[in-house]
């Protein structure tokens, strides 16, 4: 009796954990399942900014203009456009016969509404591709004239999804809080629901101007841990799965119908260097000496780092563009780059008037203070502490003392804020346009993203100049020179560029390919959710699973039944 | 009798009005920003920065903001997540129910075998099943909670292929229908919860087991045998009633904590509950959000402790007076 009550209160709970149903109908056709570590933080273009979030926008909004498999232009809500011969003046002709997901016209009132209020309210993660944007009109439903202060040479690579105004507009003057709960689109899903901590899912649309799509929908489920990620595309319960680790390889490569793609993502893993000399900085004056950061390079095997920390995850690194944008990436010649060398991070500390050395080794300054630097690492990062351990280890024998603490990301943040700090390991994503890394070093950026405090008109100059070069060879002339400067000040010892692996159950989905030689999916276009078709093998049901499940509570509830009975005239006999 | 209740009654809800207002500035005393936390993002201007921080009252004087914070509390309102932008009840409430379906389900099997283990090593003490019994309990007790759900996955999910891998739906079910939702999410809380159950049952079973053994030395189980009682009888109605109030305390405070007491177990199988999000919010620095779940676990805490109180004059008299 006891029992049943806890059973069936158990399935009351069950029922009650499941939530309300999504009132959307199922999607017919293949359910395209992805799993991830990554989860929405909220439905708002202007509030989100987590991945996923973005990854969701790709697919239930579209942009003026997308990135293609190649990672170059591609028309998209608008099908042609023109920019004047001063450069200063774009003009993009909307698609004839675009329609939102309930039904309404998309014109390009919609178009100047939503730069409008991003450009106004400077909110979330998509005004910033916006910069430089002086005026947004729309003379008639299908054109949309945008004028800029200077060339913008990253027009074009601006991924900021367009919203439908009739919707939007309740929400202005309050787009901190507001959200549209149904995520009215004209992309090529539509948004279904987000169950938080679990999944979000999208059903596809019959008809969409890219082409349908050829799966029914898509899932992206939440996975709070890797093994149990990797298990699951091993076990067929998801179709893909995203940021694998390199010591999961061998499991995942002996499965069968896995397709495992490795590649260096678009981001990087640093060791900052406070440089700022200002008197409010609380950070070591000795790193404000350009020799003595350049010792710290020197200093360091970022190989080592890569192989051992990092076990094998990315490609040890020189400049802050990663090569994962071949064009844009600066490598240093051979006179230019500091290889791993103690010899030569020796003579340049001996240079710096860092000398002399105490009775423990460690180097003495020219007023007889120790050369001692504080080092944080982010406690919650494995192998970004065990880069900091070798770090600290490659330091110590060229005679400079280290002091070694890890702290959460909360922690870390305050010190960079207060500039309390003397070294850090942190990473920065980037985006497909090179201003985005750029712009983390400049002047005006310190206090916010130019975490190291760091200084040069020359660099602020060339980083400024690349954003307005509309000519593919002169601007990325200017990229390299902006790199080239930063790289030989050293602000940030740029230590790897990360690695990635996704991988994928070929035998199960067809069609997806590498974009740009990089990632499958979060790869800042949809290509690929428009391109995946299911093979036709069958998907492991849960029907035999469930059928187990229930075969398995009735015999516990038979077993129990006869003891309990047998209890009762024990009980029975006990009482006489 | 009923002035008793109601001093302890009292007590409780002070107790938990003093953590709730030690919480708001323990997390406020934390290094970091909740704002730079939520955009760490390269493009942010300091214009934009200072829209949010204004948007979220982190702009405001901190006397005005724990007013207001107060005032909410008083209408039942725990403010708006930072990072999730929704009140802060609709999403712990989200996350409440599977947390709940978790710990309670665990909690439930771990009791019942527990005690069980308890009584027969207890009864049987010096012979093997004691040996092996007190074997059991020791290894669950010391069992690192995420090893063992990793182990029971590696076996039973990915070699045996019985049971899910994790979370709490198949991704393929995702716009199935009810019942075969409710079939999908039994077969899925059958891992997570043995694992809980388990690690769990090690300290049931050692405390069932040791104060049974100490009961059962009593004068009046000799008394008892000496009248001709059957040893089931004696073991039911004598010792175990007198057995159960340690037992009581532990499953109280058990109870209290279960809320957020299976971080591990969540995170090994990716379950939603409260745990995981109180470890998101942490991260993010989300005040109102830390500040709701913080409240939620005191008030279970607090509750169970004021439940074992009342409790107690049921099952010991000598409390009563």
């Amino acid at each position: 009796m006891r029992l049943r009550a806890i059973v069936s209160a158990a399935a009351l709970l069950a029922v009650l954990a499941l939530g309300p149903l999504s009132a959307a109908e199922a999607p017919k056709g293949y359910l395209l399942k992805v799993g991830s570590s990554e989860d929405l933080d909220t439905l708002s273009v202007f509030t989100a900014s987590e991945r996923a979030a973005t990854e969701l926008f790709l697919l239930v909004y579209d942009p003026l203009v997308s990135f293609d498999e190649k990672l170059g232009p591609a028309p998209c809500l608008a099908e042609s456009w023109k920019v004047s011969a001063d450069y200063l003046e774009w003009s993009f002709t909307l698609r004839p016969g675009l329609l939102w997901s309930d039904g309404q016209p998309v014109t390009a009132a919609d178009v100047k509404f939503t730069y409008d209020a991003l450009l106004e309210s400077g909110l979330g993660l998509y005004a910033p591709f916006l910069a430089g944007i002086v005026s947004v009109e729309a003379p008639d439903e299908r054109t949309v004239l945008i004028r800029t202060d200077k060339p913008k040479a990253n027009m074009l690579q601006n991924p900021t999804p367009i919203l439908p105004e009739h919707v939007w507009k309740a929400g202005l003057g309050k787009l901190e809080e507001f959200s549209d709960p149904r995520l009215v689109g004209s992309g090529p899903f539509s948004f279904t629901e987000w169950k938080q901590g679990q999944y979000f899912s999208l059903a596809a649309k019959p008809k969409h101007q890219l082409g349908a799509p050829k799966v029914g929908g898509i899932v992206f489920t939440v996975f709070a841990n890797r093994e149990t990620l990797a298990q699951a595309l091993v076990a067929g319960e998801i179709d893909v799965a995203l940021n694998l680790y390199p010591d999961q390889l061998p499991q995942l490569g002996k499965a069968k119908g896995v397709e495992i793609h490795r590649f260096s993502g678009n981001g990087f893993t640093e060791l900052a260097l406070n440089c700022w000399a200002d008197p409010a900085s609380k950070g070591s004056p000795a790193l404000r000496d350009r020799r003595v950061r350049q010792a710290v390079e020197r200093a360091i095997d970022r190989r080592a780092i890569v192989d051992i920390a990092f076990a094998g995850a990315g490609e040890p690194a020189s400049t802050l563009i990663p090569a994962a944008t071949p064009e844009w990436h600066y490598e240093p010649s051979a006179a230019e780059l500091r290889s791993p060398d103690p010899a030569k991070a020796g003579e340049l500390l001996d240079a710096a008037g860092y000398a002399r050395k105490g009775a423990d080794g460690i180097r003495l300054g020219p007023g007889g203070a120790p050369l001692a630097l504080r080092l944080l690492a982010r406690s919650d990062n494995a192998r970004e502490v065990k880069a900091a351990q070798m770090i600290e280890a490659g330091l110590r024998a060229v005679g400079v003392g280290v002091e070694l603490s890890t702290v959460d990301d909360g922690a870390l943040q305050a010190a960079i804020d207060a500039a309390d700090y003397d070294l850090f390991i942190w990473g920065w994503g980037g985006d497909v346009d090179p201003t985005t890394i750029l712009a983390l070093l400049t002047t005006g950026q310190i206090g916010g993203s130019n975490e190291p405090r760091y200084s040069n008109t020359a660099y602020d100059a060339a980083v400024e100049r690349q954003a307005t070069l509309l000519d593919p060879k002169e601007r990325q002339a200017a990229v390299f020179e902006a790199q080239r400067i930063a790289y030989e000040d050293c602000p940030y010892i740029v230590l790897s560029y990360d690695g990635d692996i996704q991988a994928l159950r070929s035998d199960r989905v067809a069609g997806m390919a590498p974009v740009a030689g990089g990632p499958i999916l979060y790869a800042n276009t949809n290509v690929n959710y428009l391109r995946a078709a299911p093979t036709g093998a069958a998907s492991r049901g849960a029907a035999p699973t469930v059928a187990l499940a229930a075969a398995a509570c009735a015999l516990v509830g038979a077993v129990a039944y006869l003891l309990t009975r047998k209890r009762a005239k024990k009980a029975n006999w006990d009482a006489k | 009798m009923r002035r008793a209740f109601l001093r302890r009654l009292l007590g409780a809800a002070l107790t938990v009005l003093g953590v709730l207002a030690i919480n708001y500035f323990l997390f406020r005393v934390m290094p970091g920003d909740p704002v730079a936390m939520l955009v760490r993002n390269p493009k942010m201007t300091a214009e934009a920065l200072a829209r949010t921080r204004a948007s979220l009252g982190l702009d405001r004087p901190w006397h005005e903001q724990f007013r207001s914070y107060l005032a909410g509390l008083a209408r039942a309102d725990l403010g708006s997540s930072f990072i999730f932008k929704r009140p802060v009840l609709a999403v712990i409430g989200e996350r409440l129910l599977p947390t709940l379906l978790l710990t309670l389900v665990a909690e439930a099997l771990a009791i019942a075998g527990g005690m069980l283990v308890g009584i027969v090593s207890a009864w049987k003490r010096g012979t093997k099943a004691d040996v092996l019994g007190l074997g059991f309990t020791l290894l669950a007790y010391s069992m690192p909670t995420f090893w063992l759900g990793i182990l029971l996955v590696a076996l039973f999910a990915g070699r045996l292929g019985l049971f899910p891998v994790s979370g709490m739906l198949s991704p393929g079910l995702a716009f199935a229908p009810l019942a075969q939702r409710l079939g999908d999410v039994l077969t899925h809380l059958a891992l997570p919860s043995i694992t809980l159950a388990l690690v769990l049952m090690g300290e049931y079973a050692l405390i069932m087991r040791n104060a049974m053994i100490e009961v059962l030395t009593e004068d009046y189980i000799v008394t008892a045998r000496a009248k001709g009682l059957s040893e089931r009888g004696i073991l039911r109605r004598h010792a175990l009633p007198n057995a159960m109030i340690p037992m009581t305390t532990l499953i109280a405070m058990s109870l209290g904590f279960a809320i957020t007491g299976a971080l591990q177990v969540e995170t090994v199988f990716s379950w939603p509950g409260l745990g995981r999000l109180m470890y998101e919010a942490l991260k993010g620095r989300d005040y109102p959000l830390l500040q709701g779940i913080f409240l939620v676990t005191s008030v279970c805490v607090v509750g169970a402790n004021f439940a074992a109180d009342i409790l107690y004059r049921y099952i010991d008299p000598r409390v009563r007076d």
